[in-house]
């Protein structure tokens, strides 16, 4: 449904408006914009606790007088909004229109009605405030009730998402609306929209790997489509995750084997080094690398104890190959790969804590405790190879 | 405190950017950028890290952070802050209006705030709060966002969380606890998760909320948590933090909720201890003293407290643990005096309240998770003594990590919950 259609000047709702008002009671009185009667949109610049507004949304999709005017509507008449009573909400200063159109909704919740025009009430409810997960709920109640086509709402869910794209209601909507249409091929070009926005969106990429998931897809390019955005931005630790999700977690939810076996862990090793021997002051392809590691020590440790060497040699002292090295003497000192007699590893482990060391009075100060304290850990953990005294 | 000797080390030039050397930042030179001596990329990342740091360097450089923490003027501008919080029962702006699903969320902030800068509750304020929380309140014995709103754990959480802040016994007999407890079922799903409200996502913050609540009410854990230290512990990523669900990025809102929960159910070591004390140490940002949500990601105060109130329940669980490493547990993990400087320099907004980080507004949000985050650098759960920085004003009451209530408020709704 187009705002077009229901385009009202504003000025005629405040008699309505005031009647509602007067049941509020006075604290709220006193903060109300109501001397104007027009509609105030919602600040970008807030400052509320509520999720990031972005400045970049399409604000041609959005007229500034939205709400319909529900208070001399023909259409509305049999309807009593219910005003909130005095003193049960927070004093926000509630505009008038969303006074009203929340007195409405209200209503509709009260009586049970679900209608047509109940979506029509919903979406300005929705526009006025899409984080109340009351409004959505009761829009798939009527979406269900009225078996409406569901093609136009994943248009519509669209427009809203690309407003309040930090939000979480509008992508569990979006997700209710994909798995009843049972149709996930719009989704990767949306969310790959999203992400453009911003490539490190916690709800895009979670709402991507539902979609994978649930429609238990392993034929879409997805580490092409995470190389593009690590090409672009090596520190996007979501595009890193996301390789992950993709070769082990995505396989594990869908009971289907790892992807991250044999020439294809051996690639992402190789790519990951890559990243790592351009930037080793980046965090993310370190966490990567130890993670895709995790049960594969064993057949890497002489390629990966080469690369670290490597980049020790060339003066690097970056605390996430500092601290990866600490990983990687503990899985040799426990695994015996190359330190295989007791000497061996106790030289290991003296190494291990100068590392520590070296961290905690120079790379990495800030983290002296944690760094004193896995020192001393992994003393304890392997004072069997140190030597007496 | 700090020696300088990585001082001599010569930057590499990043964007003329050139860092001061001065005798006063001496203190925090250990915690250069973290691209010095390297030639960083110029990406979307790190032009947000720069111009967030060079903000902070801004803050840093206009006040004395000396070493020695008696000696810094910094203080809490407790007065602001306490005005700030009442104004909020007075009037918001319409900037909170997308906050009118969370109206518990907003007492529980600012009350919160409030105690935690060891202010009583004023009757009025009291009675507001109560009137509020049962027009919340819903026939489930969950309480929704507002009037008229369904049932939903978050809801409920910051609902029983406000009425602990006020403490009264006509403020916590609101609680209906028999429906509570069939809410809880209500929304526990057979993975052992559970979701927000019917028909609502399914995350870590929604298990979270209910073991909160449930421990605090004294309703049984099981069998109604049976499932959820296994459903948790998934959620555990390979960097060692926690995400919303399986499979998704760690981030410290979420691993507070996941492993709170799991402190709370007695389960902790249900998961990667290690992994997790490293990556949580990570997030404290060497520069901006803060910590950031995930990795390479920007600080934000508001993590103050969802980052820093996991190392004491984490500590317990390290200084306990069954096996060959333990070892003495004596301080925090973290570095509490250059945190406590991020809230305190960078953070207090003009207008009474703390905000994310300079350069933006303040919100009563950050500001009641800054200042628990501050009371937990504040309160050294393994040393002798406090950590207060800046003048002994400054000192905050202390917290329970697992609930953000100050103790007192904790201890006042348990004796009451556990009596009745």
């Amino acid at each position: 449904m187009e705002e077009s259609d229901k385009q009202h000047g504003p000025g005629d709702a405040t008699s309505k408006v005031h009647k509602i008002l007067g049941v509020e009671g006075d604290a709220t009185d006193k903060t109300l914009p109501v001397s104007s009667g027009s509609y105030q949109p919602i600040p970008k610049s807030s400052t509320a606790a509520a999720p990031d507004t972005d400045s970049d949304s399409d604000s041609d999709e959005e007229p500034t007088n939205v709400a319909y005017d529900y208070g001399t509507s023909e259409e509305w008449k049999d309807v009593n909004p219910v005003p909130l009573t005095a003193g049960s909400v927070m004093p926000i200063a509630f505009t008038p229109q969303f006074q009203m159109v929340f007195g409405y909704f209200r209503a509709l919740l009260a009586t049970g009605e679900l209608s047509a025009r109940g979506l029509q009430l919903c979406e300005d409810a929705a526009r006025l405030n899409p984080a109340n997960y009351a409004v959505w709920m009761y829009r798939r109640k009527v979406l269900a009730h009225l078996a409406v086509d569901l093609t136009g709402e994943l248009q519509y869910i669209s427009r809203v998402i690309e407003k309040n794209q930090k939000n979480y209601q509008v992508w569990y909507h979006r997700q209710k609306i994909v798995e009843l249409l049972k149709d996930p091929s719009k989704e990767f070009d949306f969310t790959a929209k999203m992400l453009r926005k911003d490539a490190k969106n916690y709800h895009v990429w979670q709402y991507r790997q539902y979609i994978l998931r649930y429609f238990d897809i392993f034929d879409h390019n997805e580490l092409e489509f995470c190389d593009g955005l690590i090409r672009a931005d090596p520190f996007n630790n979501s595009a890193w995750m996301h390789r992950y999700y993709v070769l082990v977690e995505l396989p594990r939810a869908c009971g289907r084997p790892s992807l991250l076996e044999g020439p294809a862990l051996e690639r992402e090793i190789q790519y990951t080094v890559a990243q790592l021997m351009g930037q080793a002051h980046n965090e993310s392809p370190w966490s990567y690398l130890r993670g895709i590691l995790r049960d594969h020590w064993a057949e890497h440790f002489p390629t990966v104890q080469a690369i670290c060497s490597d980049l020790y040699s060339q003066n690097i002292r970056s605390p996430y190959l500092l601290a990866f090295m600490i990983d990687m003497y503990d899985e040799d000192i426990a695994q015996g790969f190359q330190a295989t007699t007791d000497i061996q590893k106790g030289e290991l482990l003296a190494r291990v804590k100068a590392i520590c060391s070296d961290l905690a009075v120079k790379h990495d100060v800030v983290r002296k405790a944690y760094w004193n304290y896995l020192s001393q850990q992994l003393a304890k953990k392997y004072e069997r190879f140190l030597p007496a005294v | 405190m700090q020696q300088a000797e990585n001082k001599d080390t010569s930057p590499a030039s990043y964007r003329s950017h050139q860092r001061r050397t001065s005798s006063r930042d001496s203190e925090r030179s250990h915690a250069l950028p973290f691209w010095m001596g390297s030639e960083m990329p110029w990406t979307n990342s790190t032009e947000a890290q720069w111009e967030t740091e060079r903000r902070c360097e801004d803050l840093y450089l206009e006040h004395d952070v000396s070493t020695d923490p008696l000696e810094s003027s910094i203080a809490l501008k407790r007065k602001a802050l306490k005005k700030f919080m009442l104004r909020g029962f007075d009037s918001l702006p319409s900037s909170y209006l997308t906050l009118d699903s969370s109206h518990p969320w907003l007492c529980f902030w600012i009350l919160n705030g409030l105690r935690v800068l060891g202010e009583d509750i004023p009757v009025e304020t009291a009675q507001k709060t109560i009137s509020i929380i049962r027009a919340c309140q819903t026939s489930t014995g969950g309480f929704g966002g507002g009037p008229a709103q369904a049932p939903h754990l978050a809801g409920t959480y910051a609902a029983c969380m406000a009425l602990c802040c006020v403490g009264t016994e006509e403020a916590l007999s609101v609680i209906d606890r028999v429906g509570l407890k069939s809410f809880l079922f209500q929304m526990r799903q057979p993975s052992g998760a559970f979701t927000m409200c019917e028909d609502g996502e399914e995350d870590t913050r929604a298990v979270y909320c209910a073991v909160a609540v449930a421990t605090l009410l004294d309703i049984p854990l099981s069998p109604l948590f049976d499932l959820a230290p296994d459903w948790l512990s998934d959620c555990q990523t390979y960097e060692g933090g926690f995400g919303a669900i399986p499979g998704a990025e760690a981030h410290g809102g979420y691993t507070y909720c996941s492993f709170t929960a799991l402190y709370l159910l007695n389960k902790p070591t249900q998961c990667r201890l290690d992994d997790l004390c490293r990556w949580l140490s990570f997030r404290q940002m060497r520069y901006e003293g803060g910590f950031q949500g995930r990795t390479n990601k920007l600080v934000d105060s508001c993590y103050t407290f969802w980052q820093g109130a996991v190392f004491p329940l984490l500590q317990q669980v390290l200084k306990d643990r069954p096996d060959y490493t333990t070892v003495p547990m004596d301080s925090s993990l973290f570095d509490h005096t250059i945190l406590q400087q991020y809230v305190l320099v960078c953070c207090q907004n003009v207008d009474g309240g703390i905000s994310d980080k300079p350069g933006k507004g303040s919100d009563y949000y950050h500001t009641c998770y800054a200042l628990a985050g501050l009371s937990i650098a504040q309160h050294n759960l393994f040393g002798d003594n406090d950590e207060i920085w800046g003048p002994a004003t400054n000192r905050l009451e202390e917290m329970h990590p697992a609930f953000n209530l100050t103790i007192d408020c904790f201890f006042n709704a348990r004796s009451f919950f556990i009596e009745n």
